[in-house]
């Protein structure tokens, strides 16, 4: 687990005298808890190009909403919403703009469906190669048939190492959402991934 | 516990260790559960890899980019420590010679007039520095009428009267191109007289807070300008033409 997403906000710098937090105090922290902020936004959106046009917006948002920080709250949880918030908004539009349906937050995912279409020679066969240690574009589509907060908690968990506690914090979500998020995705998965994994590779 | 869950919590190390212990003798006997645990690895290293986070200097990119002014990163310190000795030099040889121009500029404003000549208050001051002493002196009035007659084609010579001593010649560009310079005591100041062929001459006042002033005598083709301290001219009138053919002009000079 990060300082950032742990810490409250005073222990990153002095809070002004009126509440609020100076532009010098934001970029401190901002840039404390910029790889949580990153990780919220890639988790949101599956998208990491993407993740860093939302941090880049919720960073302009927030700088125009400092007075609205509370002394001693937590800046990673404060800036984590704005960022989930915008992060959602940038994902459906780009959804309406690929046209293709967005799963609700609180939907079942599309990836009930059959496994997409493998990308390689090995995958078509219905396995990864023996040396290749990673899913790649396998991974990418089984990820973006996940909710969206549900993988943001994966990405969390996998990624940062947070507890669920502290998922649920950033997200502004109860920890056992946060927990069972990430159980269900993992399970999802592993479901869609093990026919590409080999004889050992099955699914519990 | 589902066997799921179980496996989750296992991967997550939340299983109490005797639980866990259980879990790993199963993991021992069971392939498809190991094939699972090694699946999920897999996943999560496919996780790390394809979602790893920028670096903080994408942050401060951000920042910036949002207009807000941000610590210097350590790399742009450092690129800025190799960089600072050369900046510093550069300003240093820009400062040096950027005064000096503007130095010379000045000095050369202070020293002559726009079209060129050497200010009369620059050249008396620079003379009475440096002893206001003379290149040529003359042994008589044939000397002395002979050095102005090169000048001008004019001869003249100087009658003597109490309170003024001649200490002899010096040349300056101050009144024209050439002018020949009579140095000189008038009661106990020193003052100069110009004297320059008058097609050639030209005006040139001293500024008022020299002290000093100029008065001005034609003379056949000759030109006079007396440069004093006093507020009349002593020497002007002085100058008288001998009235000697060219032949007398005509001795070696200096």
């Amino acid at each position: 687990m990060t300082d950032a997403a742990t810490q409250p906000a005073a222990s990153s710098g002095a809070v002004s005298p009126g509440g609020g937090l100076t532009q010098a105090e934001f970029a401190s922290r901002f840039t404390e808890s910029f790889r949580l902020l990153w990780v919220i936004a890639a988790g949101v959106t599956g998208d990491r190009a993407l993740a860093e046009d939302v941090v880049q917006e919720s960073a302009v948002i927030a700088l125009g909403k400092l007075d609205s920080f509370e002394p001693g709250s937590n800046f990673a949880a404060w800036m984590g919403q704005m960022v989930r918030f915008v992060a959602l908004n940038s994902a459906r539009k780009e959804q309406r703009r690929r046209g293709v349906a967005l799963d609700g937050m609180d939907s079942e995912p599309a990836a009930s469906a059959s496994p997409p279409a493998p990308a390689s020679a090995e995958l078509a066969a219905g396995r990864l190669a023996a040396d290749q240690p990673h899913f790649g574009d396998e991974l990418a589509q089984a990820l973006e048939s996940v909710p969206e907060t549900a993988r943001a908690c994966l990405l969390l968990r996998t990624l940062e190492g947070l507890e669920y506690t502290e998922i649920a914090v950033l997200l502004g979500i109860p920890e056992g959402t946060a927990m069972s998020h990430v159980h269900r995705t993992r399970q999802r998965l592993r479901q869609r991934l093990a026919p590409l994994s080999g004889p050992a590779g099955g699914s519990v | 516990m589902s066997r799921a869950d179980q496996l989750d919590a296992y991967l997550d190390g939340r299983l109490p260790a005797e639980d866990a212990a259980a879990f790993e003798r199963a993991l021992d006997g069971d392939a498809a559960l190991r094939g699972e645990v090694e699946l999920q690895r897999r996943l999560d290293a496919s996780l790390r890899r394809d979602f790893l986070p920028p670096g903080a200097q994408r942050a401060a990119e951000i920042l910036r980019a949002a207009g807000v002014v941000t610590p210097t990163q350590p790399a742009r310190r450092l690129r800025f420590s190799i960089v600072r000795p050369f900046a510093i030099a550069a300003v240093i040889v820009l400062v040096c010679v950027g005064g000096w121009q503007a130095y010379r500029r000045a000095y050369q404003k202070w020293r002559t007039t726009p079209d060129g000549f050497v200010r009369v208050e620059y050249f008396y001051n620079e003379r009475v520095a440096r002893g206001f002493d003379p290149n040529q002196t003359c042994d008589n009035d044939q000397d002395f009428a002979s050095a102005i007659w090169r000048t001008t084609d004019q001869g003249l010579v100087l009658r003597p009267l109490e309170g003024v001593e001649a200490y002899g010649f010096v040349s300056c560009a101050c009144m024209g191109r050439y002018s020949l310079v009579l140095l000189a005591d008038v009661l106990g100041e020193p003052v100069m007289v110009f004297i320059t062929k008058t097609k050639l001459s030209r005006e040139q006042q001293p500024p008022e807070r020299s002290g000093l002033r100029i008065f001005r005598r034609d003379v056949g083709p000759a030109t006079l300008h007396e440069l004093t301290p006093h507020d009349k001219p002593y020497l002007l009138d002085l100058f008288y033409d001998p009235q000697k053919p060219r032949e007398w002009y005509k001795i070696s000079g200096w």
